[in-house]
């Protein structure tokens, strides 16, 4: 005889019972799952890149992954976007052995290419991690000290013609991950774009509107007196006079004052702003 | 007083449809309708939620002790919505980007909870079931008919290409939420023109 379904027996039977097999299938999925998942993380972030490289969103979702990784390793025939990685303190490229060293204590062994290679690891060790500091704010308390740095070649004309730096900072939910691309002479943003973030959708989710985003090319990186500006988002339009920043989001102000100041933060001196000054030599 | 298969299946699309005369789920249907594809992911996903769900909370109902009933619906509804984010993250990643909270939100939707306390609890698995999938077709009805009206007058495509002849202006007001309500008021109101028991008693 089946006891009282309503003894307090049964209630815990009943709950532990139903975790297990919840907690089971979920893990199962997400488990199962994780290989195909992080294939697409890796296909999008390339897919950002490329968006603020210079390919407008129409065109990349055109190009077949095979053809996105062809970009870049090499292999195809108009542009080439090389992985490198810069050490932000000094802004040079990180000599071989240290690389070596670094991507060994993330578990990368010889072989496996850059692009494997997750800074966000970086963040709290203490060797490779440092705090955030300067004047700006960007929310967050760590961060690496080594980045990814994308150099987008022209193989037809051979030039440089744009770097692409990760990006990222809190806006009002969320630190928001991005990429910021700045023409070879380090004058111009070209573009921006963010692969991850939670913000309120409609409003600071219009991070991702592509009118919003078409609003940062061809901004200026410096004010009239070579410094950088005080905002790259203001509060409703921007005036003529002023070509650093962009128009806010009605509705996001945080958002908006988030992706400001994280803009701000990697084009400077704590940020990109070495490799910047080292490269322009 | 039992219903047929086909009853159960096909009452909640236009006799009870669970937006329409229920009023339920409105939320995520302003959401996630700015676009037909959208709507179409959402609302299958809906489909296999609701009639997961509400199958295996009738399996075991006779076991389910009264006083925490509602948590074991919610403990089943959100093991199923995360199984449904996972598979759509690992492939539909773009549109599972674009859909972002509100998968997860099938979870506080109320048609689930609805459906698996008000149905599920009192009848069989194979109707529970049945249930589940024709209420997650009203539901859908309303997103398929809402997404397409939306994209349609709001950008002038559907599913993402372009059919309106180039001199159409997209009328912005459409993709912002407030459309939604119109398209939902107008659909309810020809939904109770046409079937007058529907309509609420003065």
């Amino acid at each position: 005889m089946m006891q009282n379904k309503d003894s307090i027996s049964n209630t815990f039977q009943v709950a532990g019972v139903l975790c297990l097999v919840c907690a089971l299938l979920v893990s199962a999925t997400a488990l199962g799952l994780r290989d195909l998942q992080k294939t697409n993380v890796a296909l999008d972030k390339k897919k950002n890149i490329l968006q603020v490289a210079g390919y407008s969103p129409e065109a990349v979702e055109k190009l077949s992954s095979a053809e996105i990784d062809a970009i870049f390793d090499g292999t195809d025939a108009l542009t080439h976007i090389e992985d490198m990685l810069v050490e932000l303190a000094t802004g040079e490229i990180l000599a071989d052995a240290r690389q070596t060293d670094l991507l060994e204590k993330v578990g990368l062994t010889d072989g496996s290419s850059l692009e494997e290679f997750d800074q966000e690891l970086l963040v709290k060790d203490k060797q490779w991690g440092t705090d955030v500091s300067g004047d700006v704010n960007i929310g967050l308390r760590r961060r690496e000290t080594v980045s990814h740095v994308y150099r987008v070649t022209n193989k037809k004309k051979n030039e440089i013609t744009r770097y692409v730096f990760p990006v990222k900072g809190k806006g009002l939910w969320s630190t928001l991950m991005g990429y910021l691309a700045v023409d070879a002479n380090f004058e111009k943003i070209e573009g921006l774009t963010f692969y991850s973030h939670k913000e309120t959708p409609g409003l600071g989710g219009e991070v991702d509107n592509p009118k919003w985003k078409k609003l940062w090319e061809g901004r200026l990186i410096q004010n009239d007196s070579g410094e950088l500006p005080k905002d790259y988002v203001v509060k409703g339009a921007p005036g003529s006079d002023n070509k650093n920043a962009v128009s806010g989001l009605s509705g996001a102000t945080i958002t908006s004052k988030g992706v400001s100041n994280l803009v701000k933060y990697w084009l400077g001196d704590n940020g990109f702003g070495k490799f910047i000054d080292n490269t322009k030599k | 007083m039992s219903k047929s298969a086909k009853q159960v299946l096909f009452d909640p699309v236009f006799n009870d449809n669970p937006i329409a005369l229920q009023v339920l789920g409105i939320c995520s249907a302003l959401a996630v309708t700015t676009r037909l594809d959208k709507s179409i992911t959402m609302a299958v996903a809906v489909i296999i939620v609701t009639a997961f769900s509400s199958a295996a909370v009738s399996v075991i109902r006779k076991k389910i002790p009264t006083s925490i009933r509602i948590i074991v619906q919610m403990t089943i509804i959100a093991s199923l919505v995360i199984l449904v984010d996972q598979v759509l993250k690992a492939f539909v990643y773009d549109v599972s980007k674009e859909l972002s909270v509100f998968v997860g939100l099938i979870i506080t939707n109320c048609i689930v909870m609805g459906r698996a306390e008000g149905f599920a609890m009192q009848n069989n698995a194979k109707d529970s079931f049945l249930d589940g999938v024709g209420n997650g077709l009203g539901y859908s009805l309303i997103l398929i008919v809402v997404g397409f009206f939306r994209e349609l007058f709001g950008s002038g495509s559907l599913f993402g290409v372009p059919v309106m002849p180039e001199a159409y202006q997209p009328n912005g007001l459409m993709l912002l939420s407030p459309s939604a309500f119109f398209l939902i008021g107008f659909f309810i109101w020809i939904l109770r023109t046409y079937k007058p028991e529907q309509v609420e008693a003065e």
